[in-house]
């Protein structure tokens, strides 16, 4: 026997029993990083809410009969049931009841007033309907019945769009520059009344800089898609405050961007949406997320997290927009959700299960 | 006015017609695994895509949009060297030419006024240009108003901060303007400058897009230093 042998023998075995122990400590996750993240996901101040399928629209009968929807991104309610959906492929809104049930439809496809191309947002106020009509470039005002009532030019091409009763609209532009301000406010008569928000330094100016915006309760929210980060502004535009999601998931694909950022080329993988949709309810802010599940985060007005309603997400599904009703305990008692992938359409959802801690 | 007629053959050969039949364009195409390729008459690879559901519908779009930017052409408004009181249908700048003073007068006809679309350079510029020389040159931008009214004009005025003059066009000038829209589209006929003399004669004309803002503006700085060297 080879005097070297035995030493060799006594390597292997080192070498194997480091492997088992390293893939025995990896698969419990007590490697020393997660211990901290797991004590984090223990401290859990919220409520997880449970959503359960209500109904699904529109139904097959409005799809065979050419009622059906097709890249419909966005939608508002008018708080008595009826859903407005603006539709890319007829250029148009298209109603329906609270029930799925296919109503009308909402102008139609062309550059004559009163007629719409690719609209965007629609923002349902107490008496009209307000619709970022952005292949005219410009904003269309329509009556719940369908009339149209007036509209005015845009120099701009704004990609978000949010309006109060009180007469403005706030409006994100295409972010190019980094002194140019987030958001611009608009009057009903097209006038811009003042712009804020400031941008944030990255390689990749534009994705970064993507924010969604809700406005209500006197304040606006504004969220960094890609960054999770949440700011407040009074609605005169100065800025109460910011914060950056903490949540597990959030945190992860925000290090994921900034990872991508720094990697230079804009021909690279792109960047995760975070947040896809922002509303406020109340007081409240609600938040719209596509990964790891559907969910929908309610945050209070001191910035922490009191609900989670979440629903399982299928492989490819891909949600945009969505809209809470309240129940009269002050409770949420309903949520729909526009789903874009697999199938263009809206999830009506109720809270079925809490979770207290 | 001008009208195409085509015909997509599932065969080889696609043969383009104008009314007046002066335009004979031959395109071929090539089936090949699920794949269609078109070629042009001088043999590039002009557009490509699958053979489905539909695919013949999606080539006379690609064919329709190649044959009218081949056709047109910026003679059909207005040809340089002539006067501007030769054409009808500018005759709303005549007037103007009077009332300006300057020794140069620049019309840019806007289909739409769009700063995203790639306005806000051309805006952005032609301000700067319009400050250095205004004391040579008078810029005034037209809107179509089968598109606009005059509040509009206003808003957009304000919104992009343009410092030179807008306004609308009459009846007369739409009228023409929105022919050649029909046959071409709102993109051809955006941003055109129309360069005249006080006396009206037309200078040049050209588009004020993109780079081609700079050659435009490089020529009228000629003219400005042609008339210094003059004096």
């Amino acid at each position: 026997m080879n005097p070297k042998e035995p030493i060799k023998l006594f390597r292997y075995l080192l070498i194997t029993i480091f492997l088992l122990a390293f893939g025995f400590f990896m698969k419990l996750e007590v490697y020393p990083f997660s211990k901290a993240e797991k004590n984090q996901q223990r401290k859990i101040t919220y409520r997880n809410i449970k959503l359960e399928h209500l109904l699904s629209f529109p139904v097959e009968k409005d799809i065979n009969s050419g009622n059906g929807l097709w890249d419909a991104r966005y939608f508002c309610s008018d708080g008595k049931g009826r859903y407005y959906i603006s539709d890319s492929r007829f250029h148009c809104l298209l109603v329906y009841d609270r029930n799925g049930r296919y109503l009308f439809r909402i102008s139609r496809k062309g550059n004559a007033p009163g007629e719409l191309l690719s609209p965007r947002q629609v923002v349902c106020l107490k008496n009209f309907i307000i619709v970022n009509d952005s292949g005219n470039h410009r904003v269309s005002f329509f009556s719940y019945n369908g009339e149209f009532l007036k509209s005015f030019p845009l120099y701009k091409s704004y990609y978000e769009m949010d309006a109060v009763e009180e007469g403005k609209i706030f409006a994100v532009p295409l972010f190019l520059k980094i002194d140019q301000p987030l958001i611009d406010v608009l009057s009903f008569d097209g006038k811009i009344l003042y712009s804020f928000g400031k941008g944030k330094k990255f390689t990749n100016l534009l994705p970064l800089n993507s924010i969604k915006i809700a406005a209500g309760a006197n304040k606006i929210f504004v969220a960094f898609e890609s960054l999770g980060i949440l700011q407040t502004y009074s609605e005169n535009g100065s800025l109460i405050k910011e914060q950056e999601l903490n949540e597990y998931f959030i945190r992860e694909q925000r290090s994921i961007n900034l990872k991508r950022d720094k990697s230079l080329s804009r021909s690279n993988l792109g960047f995760v949406t975070i947040i896809q949709k922002i509303r406020t309810f109340g007081k409240d802010l609600f938040l719209l997320c596509n990964f790891p599940m559907i969910q929908i985060i309610q945050i209070s007005e001191s910035g922490d997290i009191i609900n989670k309603y979440w629903t399982k997400r299928e492989s490819q599904t891909m949600v945009t927009d969505f809209i809470v009703s309240q129940s009269k305990e002050d409770e949420i008692s309903e949520i729909s959700i526009l789903q874009m992938n697999p199938e263009n359409q809206i999830k009506i959802y109720k809270t079925i299960r809490v979770d207290s801690n | 006015m001008l009208k195409i007629d085509y015909k997509v053959k599932s065969g080889r050969i696609i043969i383009f017609n104008d009314s007046e039949n002066k335009l004979r364009e031959i395109f071929r195409i090539r089936h090949k695994e699920g794949f269609y390729l078109l070629f042009g008459k001088d043999g590039s690879l002009i557009a490509s895509g699958l053979l489905k559901e539909g695919f013949d519908k999606k080539l006379k779009i690609v064919l329709n949009t190649l044959l009218r930017q081949m056709v047109f052409s910026l003679s059909l408004l207005c040809k340089e060297g002539d006067f501007i009181e030769q054409y009808s249908w500018l005759s709303q700048l005549q007037p103007l030419l009077f009332i300006s003073e300057k020794q140069y007068v620049l019309f840019i006809l806007f289909s739409y006024y769009c700063g995203s679309c790639g306005l806000n350079d051309v805006i952005e510029k032609l301000n700067d240009f319009y400050l250095a020389h205004r004391r040579e040159i008078e810029i005034i931008g037209i809107l179509n108003s089968y598109y606009y009214n005059q509040i509009d004009v206003d808003l957009l005025k304000e919104q992009s901060q343009v410092i030179f003059p807008l306004m609308l066009s009459d009846n007369n000038m739409s009228s023409k303007w929105n022919l050649l829209i029909a046959d071409f589209s709102r993109e051809h006929l955006n941003c055109i400058g129309i360069l005249s003399s006080q006396e009206g004669k037309i200078l040049k004309v050209g588009y004020l897009s993109g780079s081609m803002i700079n050659d435009f503006l490089g020529s009228i700085k000629n003219y400005f230093y042609e008339d210094e060297r003059v004096k």
